[in-house]
């Protein structure tokens, strides 16, 4: 076997064995998977798991005939999607459900009366007198003549006008339960487009919103944005190797490295990992495209017409490396996956760049873009200054820079539909979602009726269902009370004071009927709202009561702040990422200091110059987790080019490469500060400042003579 | 049960914003009684007031009811969405007096013949409302309608 065909063997083999491992049901675009799998996010993933969730409202702005008659229209049209459970509009529709029906008196509050014959007789002398004179129509009951039993699960809100739901003044409403969870994109879509066919034939006054629809439409906007974006990354990848370059090989090599080690990477990764992020993919290719500075400085120093290996890149890659290690122990997923993508996907790159493209040997041309106009800029920078006034601007931003923890902010922003969201929202009782958690289906609707009776506006299951140890109270008090002997003196007195003979015959007959036992009926109640869930070996219902209502704490009950969860839990991930990012950085330290020895201040300005830079900014705008991911892509490349400066910081080659590298990298991610969508857009505005910071210390950055270091003498 | 849709005010809801004058026969079979009442009912966009010839003032606007007697004190509230049987009745007979039967056709399916409507009760309805019956003058305008309760009770209303 001849030797140079060694490294094609090695690619080849990488490859197969990547087609082979990629596991792409592995990837997700669940947002909660890139957090650390606390209790925080178990709580969320667990309300995402109620099917109930997922609701349609559809307005019409005004109370009027027509308007009414227009939601009965598309009411009857949503009724036949296959996507729509339930609809609500017209709330005198009766419906009752054989479960209500069957337990109706144990489910009832039954209210016994002292049994002697002066209480019925004042009784029934009162019924009569209502049956009478009073001005609203009271008919009796023969089951039940002296209201014993009363059941009212129905709301306090102001929900209802003439019958019909509404909203607030807006005007009436119309809900419709979706067939559906409102994080799944396929199905998301498919709702969207079946209900927009639906309305197709409305006019615009129609607001029809569902929290699924942010799904749909977002991604289907982020998708044409990331298309558009790509668009115009590619064309400045093709205009930055054609007409500065003018090499198009080595821009179908590059592409196909990139390309090639993102694919092994994202392969691995899906077979490391069970749920893989779609950010990590994002950011692990973000990172990857940052290798690309090993080609170039290959490529300008001409090492592809040499042989061995460059130094410089070796010591870059493998600090890098090392910094990724380190932060495989962080508690944070999305960190893991990404640093592990990262590891993955520039190890291979660089086995490309280093051992592979010799054998193309790479060389610039020399008709390519002069850039001498870039190196003569007289550099004015101290170096220490600019060590100083990074630590400085990095303390200063520590202490003003707030979190956005709110991850609404990174999602696209879809005006039309949260002004629909709007009408909806502001015109509704504002509610707090509390999830309930026990080990039983007992212990949960007795947690529930512990709430329900202490908190008035509480809204849970435990208005439809008993627990074992209520069943078991309401049957004792039902059994202890005499219904023969009230049924004896309610007949017996009747008749004198003026009902029908035999009126009451039946009376209360049916209390022999009321069940001697009880289980609940999860089918019914999640028909009426009130779903209960098994995750794991615990069980789950959400109940709801007004904002303004407090809770004591209790065990297995939270009131659900998804924005309050995800802070916390950030909170906790930063403790850990902030630890290990320590090590890494120290790790890095250490090689640099001792490749870089009396350099080493210049090495680390490449790294903390950009950071402080990005961090003044977002001591503005507030940090975000993307931007924390993206300047962990600037730490990367300012690692190496900081390498690559102080071993040769007066070279025009090395300038050269940087600013290729830090054309690519801004061609690739940098343009994302031109997206709508808000994680694309950190992700973009840290990257160009971080290049900006770069590129103004490559110009302008004042550097000692070059020390000839036999480590890192060119070969 | 059934108590959920017996408690029914005796209300009549009108048309559009005009006076309409009513009388109100009630039998009531438990004790074997036919009660009489006059009125009138006054029932605009935003309100129905239903004045009883006793001086009984019932007044609802949005999802409350209030209840004045002929000094005008305040005898009793009651807010309608604790009481959607209240509502449904309010709903049922402004239905029936505008003749915009669309909205009951959810809980009754309806016959027509010439001068006459019948609405016969679905679903669980049936076991609280035996059917209700609608008569027209020649006018085509409403001259009385009944409601037959499954208790064998009666409500009848006509127009003066």
């Amino acid at each position: 076997m001849k030797p140079n065909k060694l490294p094609f063997i090695i690619y080849f083999a990488v490859i197969v064995v990547a087609i082979a491992l990629f596991r792409p049901s592995h990837l997700t675009t669940n947002m909660l998977s890139i957090f650390e799998h606390d209790e925080n996010i178990e709580k969320l993933q667990t309300l995402n798991s109620f099917e109930n969730t997922s609701m349609l409202f559809v307005t019409i702005e005004g109370f009027n005939p027509k308007n009414l008659n227009r939601l009965k229209e598309i009411e009857k049209k949503l009724k036949k999607s296959k996507y729509i459970k339930e609809t609500k509009l017209n709330l005198s529709k009766i419906e009752i459900s054989d479960y209500i029906k069957k337990n109706y008196y144990l489910l009832s509050e039954f209210k016994p009366i002292p049994l002697d014959n002066q209480n019925i007789k004042e009784r029934l002398t009162k019924l009569r007198a209502s049956l009478v004179d009073s001005f609203l129509y009271q008919p009796i009951d023969k089951n039940d003549p002296f209201k014993l039993f009363d059941f009212n699960i129905f709301t306090k809100d102001n929900l209802s006008k003439d019958g019909y739901l509404r909203v607030g003044d807006y005007g009436y409403l119309l809900t419709a339960k979706l067939k559906g969870n409102a994080t799944d994109m396929r199905v998301a879509k498919e709702i969207e487009q079946s209900i927009k066919d639906i309305l197709a034939d409305q006019s615009d006054d129609v607001v029809a919103f569902s929290n699924l629809f942010f799904t749909a439409q977002n991604s289907t906007y982020i998708k044409k944005s990331v298309n558009t974006i790509m668009f115009f990354s590619f064309g400045l990848l093709i205009v930055l190797f054609f007409i500065t370059l003018r090499d198009y090989k080595v821009l179908i090599a590059t592409m196909l490295t990139l390309g090639g080690s993102i694919f092994v990477a994202l392969a691995i990764s899906s077979f490391v990992f069970e749920e893989l992020s779609i950010f990590a993919l994002a950011f692990g290719s973000a990172i990857s495209s940052i290798s690309v500075d090993y080609l170039f400085h290959n490529y300008f120093h001409r090492q592809y017409l040499k042989k061995g290996i460059n130094k410089s890149i070796f010591i870059a890659f493998l600090t890098t490396a090392l910094g990724f290690v380190f932060l495989q122990f962080v508690s944070f997923p999305l960190i893991v996956q990404l640093s592990f993508f990262a590891l993955v996907s520039l190890s291979f790159s660089y086995f490309q760049f280093t051992f592979i493209y010799p054998y193309f040997k790479f060389a610039p041309k020399e008709n390519r873009l002069s850039l001498k106009a870039l190196y003569n800029i007289k550099p004015f920078l101290p170096v220490n200054l600019v060590f100083i006034f990074s630590i400085v601007a990095i303390i200063y931003a520590g202490f003003h820079i707030r979190f956005d923890y709110d991850l609404k902010n990174l999602d696209y922003d879809n005006q039309s539909l949260k002004a629909k969201q709007a009408v909806i929202q502001n015109n509704m009782p504002s509610k707090s979602t509390i999830l309930i958690e026990a080990n039983s289906i007992d212990e949960l609707i007795e947690k529930a009726s512990i709430l329900q009776k202490k908190i008035p506006s509480f809204n849970s299951v435990a208005k439809i269902a008993l627990s074992n140890q209520e069943f078991k109270t309401k049957r004792e008090k039902l059994d202890s009370f005499d219904f023969k002997k009230l049924k004896e003196l309610l007949n017996q007195n009747a008749k004198a004071i003026g009902f029908k003979d035999g009126y009451f015959m039946e009376a209360y007959s049916f209390t022999e009927q009321i069940p001697k036992s009880y289980s609940p009926d999860l089918e019914a109640f999640k028909d009426m709202g009130y779903e209960i869930i098994k995750r794991g070996d615990k069980f789950y219902t959400i109940a709801t009561m007004n904002k303004n209502e407090k809770i004591e704490p209790m065990d297995g009950v939270y009131i659900i702040d998804a924005k309050e969860l995800i802070k916390s839990t950030t909170q906790n991930m930063f403790d850990s990422l902030l630890l290990y990012l320590s090590l890494s950085f120290v790790s890095v330290f250490i090689i640099i200091a001792w490749v870089t020895r009396a350099k080493t201040i210049l090495a680390l300005d490449f790294i903390l110059f950009p950071i402080a830079m990005i961090l003044l900014y977002l001591s503005f705008v507030g940090i975000n987790i993307m931007h924390l991911f993206s300047i962990i892509i600037i730490i990367v490349a300012g690692i190496d080019y900081g390498i690559y400066m102080s071993s040769d910081a007066k070279s025009d080659e090395t300038k050269e490469a940087i600013f290729y590298s830090l054309l690519t990298s801004f061609s690739g991610f940098g343009i994302l500060v031109f997206s709508s969508i808000g994680a694309m857009h950190s992700i973009g505005v840290v990257i160009t400042i971080g290049i900006l910071a770069i590129l103004l210390l490559v110009i302008s950055l004042k550097s000692k003579p070059t020390y000839n270091q036999p480590s890192f003498k060119q070969e | 049960m059934q108590r959920i849709f017996f408690i029914l005010p005796l209300l009549v809801v009108s048309l559009l914003s005009q006076t309409v004058n009513f009388k109100e026969t009630k039998y009531v079979e438990a004790l074997q009684l036919y009660t009489y009442r006059d009125g009138n009912v006054t029932y605009s966009d935003k309100s129905t007031v239903v004045r009883y010839a006793d001086g009984k003032v019932i007044t609802k606007r949005d999802n409350n009811l209030t209840v004045q007697n002929d000094k005008g004190e305040l005898l009793t509230t009651i807010n309608l969405n604790e009481k959607p049987d209240v509502a449904l009745y309010f709903q049922l007979t402004k239905a029936l007096f505008s003749k915009n039967f669309e909205s009951l056709k959810d809980n009754f399916d309806i016959e027509k013949s010439k001068n006459k409507y019948r609405f016969i009760p679905k679903g669980d309805t049936k076991k609280v409302i035996k059917d209700i019956e609608l008569y027209l003058n020649s006018d085509e305008s409403i001259k009385y309608f009944v409601i037959n309760f499954t208790n064998m009770d009666t409500i009848k209303i006509e127009t003066k």
